[in-house]
């Protein structure tokens, strides 16, 4: 994914509230750096000197949607509404590792939902798919699956694929 | 179909098949909530209202609920929820929820909605004996036919969208209900219980989430739901469930060889209380009625009509015996009335061919 405001990878991400809406933000570290945008993470002097920024302003977050605040979240363990998963979707990630170890869903999907599960979680399942295989000593769908991978991981990474 | 007629069939999932078995009864539930509303928690009384009308007219138009009970939570009364729970077609929570709910529950009591529950939705399919797979056949059906007509709340990479992100994912709770004498007389539960727990599974008593294990009843359930597909979760869950239920036999069969005496004593001591007390708390009764039917299926005892220990089993608890009683009791007319009802069902119980 590119960054918004110039061509270089966007590495950081941010989800915050404008407007009464929920916005995304991918951008390159230069230019988060320029508007203000650090990563929780990031800063220590940040973190020890107070909210600067839209991510460190985390504990005041509330939905948009139904007006949940993040501190309630935390502290009952319950979401409001679909919209909170996107709200608080680092405090979420962080939840749904501790107790299923996993942050992506694989099973049953409505049917009216388009299916684009993008192409980590795409190959995630077929990873999984291909170490059933290999146990199961299913070779040939085990090659299958193998070149499925090599194949969608060299699509995903044109820029590498290019050069080599 | 009406409550009262609901409420006057026994349960038949539980009392009819699975008479002596070792699995009781194979569940799964699904959690969903309807997209583009807030869930039940945090939803507006008007809201709730909505979301419970559109999923009713839904539910009135889908098999089986068509020819089942379809009523919202202000028209049953607190005691009927509570005998609804205490026959595990509705949580406790869902008991205790005094407006802005509905349940619809099949003729045969084997397939439940919960209404705005947690979620909007909670879908619970219920089979006896250890059937996970005929169970999960029904639910997806039944999943299917709702998602023609109501559009679930679901987003990658999440899945499907829950209150509780212990529910995240595919929604999905399978359990079986275990009755497990064996093991607990053996003293080899606790170790059990334990590697259970380790392998992800959740373990607990008849009435579901912290409830304590009455009448040596247990429920295995999956605790992991996202990142592993439903099957494959079912699968495990079998295979694990169907390996205790060796451990069980096993249990069971060194009983009988290594303690043959002190076997007979508590079965021989269960049934005597039973048969002549006059006065038995809920706990015991279930305790004791539990050693019975360990007694039965060991042939230390002999009982001519089949079922009875299943029926007696949901019939001591507390809102059952009034219903039978056919007027409201306090604790000790309970206990009286109990010890009652359980010597006049009791009454063709014999020693069997091995006591």
């Amino acid at each position: 994914m590119k960054c918004e405001h110039c061509e270089k990878p966007a590495t950081v991400h941010v989800t915050h509230v404008a407007n009464g809406k929920v916005v995304k933000s991918h951008l390159c570290e230069e230019c988060a750096a320029k508007h203000g945008v650090v990563q929780t993470m990031g800063s220590l002097a940040d973190t020890l000197l107070g909210p600067a920024s839209p991510a460190l302003s985390a504990r005041t977050l509330a939905c948009p949607s139904c007006g949940l605040s993040l501190r309630k979240f935390q502290k009952e363990g319950r979401l409001g509404c679909s919209e909170c998963y996107e709200v608080f979707s680092r405090e979420i990630q962080g939840v749904l590792s501790s107790l299923h170890e996993a942050t992506g869903h694989i099973g049953r999907v409505p049917k009216r939902h388009h299916h684009d599960p993008g192409p980590d979680v795409l190959l995630a399942r077929l990873r999984e798919q291909l170490s059933d295989a290999v146990r199961s000593e299913a070779f040939e769908e085990a090659a299958r699956l193998r070149d499925e991978i090599r194949e969608l991981a060299r699509q995903t990474e044109p820029e590498e694929a290019g050069t080599t | 179909m009406t409550l009262e007629e609901l409420l006057d069939h026994p349960c038949a999932w539980f009392v009819d098949h699975a008479c002596g078995e070792i699995a009781i009864s194979s569940r799964i539930r699904l959690a969903r909530n309807v997209a583009g509303v807030p869930f039940p928690t945090r939803a507006s009384g008007a809201q709730k209202n909505e979301i419970r009308q559109e999923i009713l007219t839904v539910l009135r138009e889908t098999d089986p609920f068509d020819s089942g009970l379809l009523a919202s939570t202000e028209e049953i009364s607190p005691f009927q929820r509570q005998l609804l729970f205490e026959r595990s077609l509705i949580s406790r929570e869902h008991a205790e929820l005094d407006e802005g709910g509905a349940i619809a529950v099949s003729r045969d009591e084997q397939d439940v909605v919960m209404v705005n529950e947690e979620d909007h939705l909670r879908l619970q399919v219920v089979r006896s004996g250890l059937s996970l797979h005929e169970t999960w056949e029904e639910m997806t059906r039944l999943d299917d036919a709702i998602d023609d007509k109501i559009d679930y709340a679901f987003a990658e990479p999440y899945g499907f969208l829950t209150c509780c992100p212990s529910n995240t994912g595919t929604g999905m709770r399978a359990g079986v209900m275990l009755h497990l004498p064996g093991l607990a007389l053996m003293e080899e539960i606790r170790p059990v219980m334990r590697g259970l727990a380790k392998m992800g599974l959740a373990v607990r008593g008849l009435g579901g989430e912290g409830s304590e294990a009455d009448g040596f009843l247990f429920q295995i359930s999956n605790q992991i739901t996202l990142g592993k597909a439903e099957e494959d979760i079912l699968d495990d869950l079998n295979e694990i469930v169907a390996e205790l239920i060796q451990h069980e036999v096993h249990a069971r069969a060194r009983l009988a060889e290594n303690r043959p005496n002190g076997l007979r004593d508590k079965i021989g001591r269960a049934a005597g209380v039973l048969q002549n007390a006059w006065e038995l708390q809920s706990k015991e009764a279930l305790d004791l009625l539990s050693l019975v039917r360990l007694g039965v299926a060991m042939d230390l005892l002999k009982l001519d009509t089949p079922h009875v220990i299943e029926q007696l089993m949901i019939e001591v608890r507390p809102c059952h015996l009034q219903k039978l009683a056919e007027k409201e009791l306090n604790p000790a007319e309970r206990d009286r009335f109990r010890a009652e009802w359980v010597r006049s069902k009791l009454a063709d119980l014999s020693k069997g061919p091995k006591l």
